[in-house]
């Protein structure tokens, strides 16, 4: 998901610290960020600030771990926005300006109310795009694939439950059908969010939790008849 | 709900309790951390990555985890012929031979290393360890930057942006 930079206020708003020149500059220099924004891949120190950075790859020492390592550094910078003089004299066939940020071209809308976005505003997920509004909502309802990042470990949780059963005995009445649902729980996320990875494996767990409810089933019907035989 | 969209395992990285993979899909990079309880999902957008880098290291841990493997099974071997009849040293020659594919796999753990490929992005960074297929590490370095660079170069030049 792609949120909109962090730029608050709004006189500002026009331009973001990493905007570039003022126009008319001539063509930005390739910016890269001070190399403090990366880090050592080995110890996870962040770079000195002296330490020189390839743009187009090589080799770096770190000088806290000694380690080397191949870097290729990027600008790593969101879209920046349309210029001042792109906003003095807007580019044909533009539709007006963004409500948000008046001085700002709007150039998308958002596709759940139709709302003019800058590029400040807009929230791309791909195929679509929406304003912070309808994108806060969306995410609130959990209608949008791609937003949750944690989800349930169905089919860890499954084998869980399933050793538990197996290993201790006792609890196999409420492991087997706890490992069933989980499992079930799983396949349903799974074809909800149009997942394949590791359906088999969940597959084998309802498979084998339904197996340990039987067995279960099983014991305390056993338990209860020899129960019901030692009665007078 | 659209379904989300096909991915492309680049690489993982394994840890005791779980692993964290790598995938690519259609908008940029997906890390995915998982353990026994939750899976963790964060994207890299490519306009997102700082840097891209290729190291290697020696992967002593996994290295550690397959000697005790092997001295396990060496020393239930001799535990076993050992204790159940005088032959206490064929046993634990019985018992390296049957751990060889650990202790062989240890050595040349420790021999190669691991080639380890990082991408830092804003917010999120993903590894992909690769032991056995260490060009495929160098490969997939080069195929990072270069879309990284191809992707970010198309974004500054987008009409109307700079």
């Amino acid at each position: 998901m792609t949120l909109p930079p962090e730029v608050p206020t709004a006189p500002d708003l026009e331009t973001p610290p990493d905007a570039g020149p003022p126009p008319g500059a001539g063509p930005p220099p390739p910016a890269l960020p001070h190399p403090a924004s990366r880090r050592c891949p080995a110890c996870q120190a962040p770079l000195p600030g002296g330490l020189e950075l390839p743009a187009a790859g090589g080799e770096v020492v770190c000088p806290r771990c000694r380690q080397r390592f191949t870097i290729t550094v990027f600008s790593g910078r969101a879209p920046a926005l349309p210029d001042r003089t792109a906003l003095e004299a807007p580019l044909p066939g533009a539709a007006g300006t963004c409500p948000a940020h008046p001085r700002n071209l709007a150039v998308a809308t958002c596709d759940r109310c139709g709302a003019f976005l800058c590029e400040l505003c807009r929230i791309r997920l791909p195929p679509q795009q929406f304003c912070s509004t309808c994108f806060a909502r969306l995410r609130e309802e959990d209608a949008l694939a791609g937003t949750p990042t944690t989800h349930r470990n169905h089919l860890g949780i499954g084998t869980l439950l399933l050793l538990c059963g197996v290993l201790l005995s006792p609890l196999l009445v409420c492991c087997g059908p706890a490992a069933l649902i989980v499992g079930v729980q799983g396949l349903r996320r799974q074809r909800r969010l149009a997942e394949t990875e590791g359906r088999v494996r969940l597959g084998i767990v309802v498979a084998l939790g339904a197996l340990e409810t039987v067995v279960a089933l099983l014991l305390l019907v056993l338990l209860l008849l020899g129960f019901a035989e030692e009665l007078p | 709900m659209k379904p989300g969209p096909p991915r492309v395992l680049l690489g993982e990285r394994r840890t005791l309790l779980g692993y964290a993979r790598l995938y690519r899909t259609a908008d940029g990079l997906l890390n995915e951390e998982l353990d026994t309880f939750t899976i963790r999902r964060q994207r890299i957008f490519w306009d997102d990555v700082l840097a891209v880098t290729l190291h290697r290291r020696t992967g002593l841990d996994g290295t550690a985890w397959l000697l005790g493997g092997t001295g396990l099974i060496a020393w239930f071997a001799f535990a076993v012929i050992g204790l159940t009849s005088s032959h206490a040293v064929l046993g634990l020659l019985l018992g390296l031979l049957g751990a060889s594919p650990f202790w062989i796999s240890a050595g040349l753990r420790a021999r190669s290393g691991l080639a380890v490929v990082t991408v830092q992005g804003r917010r999120t960074t993903g590894v992909a360890e690769f032991w056995l297929r260490q060009r495929r590490a160098r490969r997939l370095y080069d195929e990072l930057t270069a879309e990284t660079r191809r992707r970010q170069g198309e974004l500054a030049e987008a009409p109307g942006l700079r």
